[in-house]
């Protein structure tokens, strides 16, 4: 019996071994395609793009337009033409794209494909994706949930791979991502395409340039207004969208009077639609500049801010303390709240739930009337960027530079305003006809844009991580009353240390 | 008779798996309680900073109580639930293979998915709570029950108390493992059913008892669907737990080293409330 069982350790030792071996084998062929160390040697599709090619590949990025017979070549061509309006200039032949296989790059960011951005993404995926055939693909992975999907690229930064390129939101209080050390750097890109350099605001880029290094090309930072239903605020008998808090809160009691909730609030997650509240009522108190990095948050005009936003949790829906973003957005949706302060994604869910919009208007914020804000002032979600991997693999890196060049390009960026509600922090010119093709909400949206004479980034993107998470439950306590508005404010300044 | 190597070969690979998935980790854990980490970059060291902080943060003070209202609620209410539900169906009454399924049926259900049921069970507008004490005549009493601060534990801790099937199936196990001449012999004595299940069910599966209050402790530490689903330990902290205020803070404020720091006071909370139940069930057996 006892040497059954010496036979059975021994078989399940062989076994652990053969597994270990295996596991060992096929590491070779995973990195050979991963963002890790350089394994051209062992991949002939590399080994022809990687090994033969990096000095055409850098040559290229410059923008000398070179018709080069290489796949990296070709998908820097596109690049070079930053802001012609087609990806089309592919005219390799050879290395990888004669093989088939090409290099895949896969992005990662909310753009799912049931919202308009996400359609307009997949269109200029797939245009993009037909212009490099063979050479370069590029793959969408959307994940609705945009904390989660912040959570999940720290984390895949953390572990060391992080995505090949992914879209997150700028934070000055939380610089870990851009230096991590873990992101490509597109100065040198950047500096050899002044034309593609010149779309973007120099302070956009300045913010993510990091020891010479710009970690990340600017997105977008979109406008945060207030979306109302025009019909229930005639039917409780309000003409107008009100220009002054005092007014706001009048009409609150009118709307509330006619059963209808004034406004959709939520404090799960980043508690965007209340924060989004708290940032217009807290600059209508202190004006544009009380979220400065290192300003104070215990200070009277926070107070203030928190102190009307108590006020504001009584015109809420009943469901707001615990809520999140789905819910509600949902309760203005579906006409339980009559106003919802969003951005301008909100018009695809608009026209998704009405088939069309509906009785539904866009306005900007009151102010208090005391000039602190200039009337039409605009609270702005963080800026969005976009990142990449840091890269080996240099075919992969120039498919990524001609990817960004065509994705920001003035004609991309035209169609993400127009079609895909989604404008993107790029100097776009939009004709009146632009305009009125983009549908009366997103022609109105885009009009306050442009118009608006300051413009404040809300203030959660702004604030610590720590004070981020604490958010949630400082916002419950306001909203229940276990907590004064002079304590919120004095614990968001601690958290925020 | 196996051999020292043999003995010591059977245990490799159970050693290997433990060492490498979980003292290592835990080791880990314990090193990096003491430091600053953000996920990303270096960490550094901050000796006691990081418990001392804890001790200070009323969040986390909320949620080792909180953490101790699962485990008392669990051992005090689950529990003795449990274990009368088994005493009736130990009798087998009509329909009892009926009832020990319904009852067991919740425990093979994903409590991510039971937790959300709750959570519409408790919508302030859709929830069936509210329209039945609405149809009553009871609409004063209806309310935002999660978003309330007076009910939202004792409505993130209901569905747990109530789902009776595990604890109820260890001790019915236990219960019919019980020879029936001890039964047998106390009726010719003229005992009740009560002083029956009191004087001999009862002190008969102790060790089941225990074995459940030890998986009560345990499910109550590791506790995270219910109050993260259903209230995501709000209203203003009400409903937070030892492994929702870990999370929170390593995925929501990137504090890895308090987060870990958290875990180490869970591990040793859990440590302590073990050593009393076996004291308690060494005393009991003595």
């Amino acid at each position: 019996m006892s040497r059954i069982h010496a036979s059975a350790s021994w078989l399940i030792v062989v076994l652990l071994m053969l597994l270990a071996a295996g596991c060992g084998s096929s590491a070779t062929p995973t990195s050979t395609t991963g963002s890790g160390a350089p394994t051209v040697a062992t991949n002939p599709t590399d080994t022809t793009v990687s090994s033969a090619q990096p000095t055409a590949a850098a040559t290229d990025t410059t923008g000398t337009g070179s018709t080069g017979t290489t796949p990296t070549t070709a998908a820097t061509d596109t690049a070079s033409t930053s802001s012609g309006t087609t990806p089309a200039a592919t005219t390799g032949t050879g290395g990888a794209g004669s093989s088939g296989a090409g290099t895949t790059i896969t992005i990662l960011s909310n753009f799912t494909p049931d919202v308009a951005r996400g359609k307009v993404l997949n269109q200029l995926i797939s245009q993009f994706n037909q212009a490099h055939q063979g050479q370069v693909t590029v793959v969408s992975n959307p994940d609705p949930d945009w904390p989660t999907l912040q959570q999940k690229i720290k984390s895949m930064i953390a572990a060391g791979s992080p995505p090949d390129v992914f879209l997150y939101n700028y934070n000055p209080s939380d610089l870990t991502r851009e230096q991590s050390g873990k992101l490509m750097d597109w100065s040198s890109y950047l500096n050899a395409d002044p034309t593609w350099k010149a779309s973007f605001r120099p302070e956009n880029l300045q913010a993510v340039t990091m020891n010479g290094q710009t970690v990340a090309i600017p997105s977008d930072q979109a406008p945060v207004l207030f979306y109302y239903h025009k019909d229930l605020f005639k039917k409780a008998g309000i003409a107008n969208f009100p220009t002054t808090w005092n007014e706001f809160f009048q009409d609150a009691d009118k709307l509330k009077a006619s059963g209808v909730a004034p406004i959709s609030l939520m404090t799960a997650d980043d508690a965007w639609h209340t924060m989004n509240a708290f940032t217009y009522l807290t600059t209508a108190a202190g004006g544009t500049n009380v979220f400065n990095i290192g300003q104070p948050l215990n200070s009277p005009a926070v107070v203030a801010g928190a102190t009307q936003l108590k006020k504001l949790f009584g015109y809420t829906t009943a469901d707001a303390v615990g809520a999140n973003y789905s819910i509600s957005s949902n309760n203005f949706l579906t006409g339980k709240s009559a106003m919802v302060i969003d951005g301008p994604w909100m018009i695809s869910s608009i026209q998704s739930a009405s088939g069309g919009i509906g009785d539904i208007a866009v306005a900007t914020a009151p102010t208090n009337g005391d000039n602190k804000v200039p009337a039409g002032y605009i609270v702005t979600d963080s800026l969005n960027l976009w990142a990449a991997a840091k890269q080996t693999d240099k075919a992969k890196e120039a498919g990524m530079v001609a990817w960004m060049k065509f994705l920001t390009s003035s004609d991309s960026a035209k169609k993400l305003s127009i079609d895909g509600q989604y404008p993107l922090a790029v100097k776009t010119t939009l004709t009146p006809d632009d305009i009125t093709k983009a549908g009366p909400l997103m022609g109105q949206v885009l009009q306050y844009n442009t118009a608006a004479p300051a413009t404040v980034v809300e203030a959660v993107r702004n604030i610590k991580t720590a004070a981020q998470a604490q958010l949630p439950s400082l916002l419950e306590g306001l909203a229940i009353g276990q907590t004064t508005p002079e304590d919120f404010a004095k614990q968001l300044q601690g958290f925020n240390k | 008779m196996a051999t020292k190597p043999q003995i010591a070969l059977y245990l490799l690979p159970a050693v290997a798996l433990v060492l490498g998935f979980f003292v290592i980790p835990l080791l880990f854990i314990i090193y990096m309680s003491f430091h600053q980490w953000a996920g990303l970059g270096p960490a550094t060291f901050m000796g006691l900073d990081n418990f001392t902080y804890l001790f200070n943060d009323n969040s986390f003070r909320t949620a080792l109580t909180n953490t101790l209202i699962w485990v008392g609620v669990g051992t005090f209410i689950h529990t003795p639930l449990c274990l009368m539900v088994a005493l009736v169906l130990s009798r087998r009454p009509f329909m009892w293979k009926f009832f020990r399924t319904i009852f067991f049926l919740p425990n093979v259900i994903s409590t991510t998915a039971i937790a959300l049921l709750w959570y519409f069970l408790y919508h302030v507008d859709l929830g069936l709570f509210n329209k039945v004490l609405d149809a009553i005549g009871l609409g004063g009493v209806a309310r935002a029950w999660l978003a309330d601060p007076n009910t939202a534990l004792p409505a993130t801790l209901l569905p747990w108390v109530i789902y009776i099937g595990f604890g109820m199936v260890i001790f019915l196990t236990q219960i019919s493992t019980i020879p029936t001449e001890f039964y047998e012999a106390v009726q010719l004595d003229g005992a009740t059913s009560w002083q029956q299940d009191l004087h001999i069910t009862i002190p008969l599966i102790r060790r089941a008892i225990a074995l459940q209050v030890l998986f009560v402790v345990g499910y109550a530490l590791k506790m995270f669907e219910y109050p993260f689903i259903m209230t995501n330990g709000g209203p203003a902290n009400k409903t937070i737990n030892l492994s929702l205020y870990i999370y929170r803070q390593m995925i929501t404020a990137n504090q890895y080293g308090l987060s870990m720091a958290a875990g180490v006071v869970t591990l040793a909370v859990g440590t302590a409330l073990l050593s009393i139940i076996f004291l308690v069930l060494r005393r009991v057996d003595s």
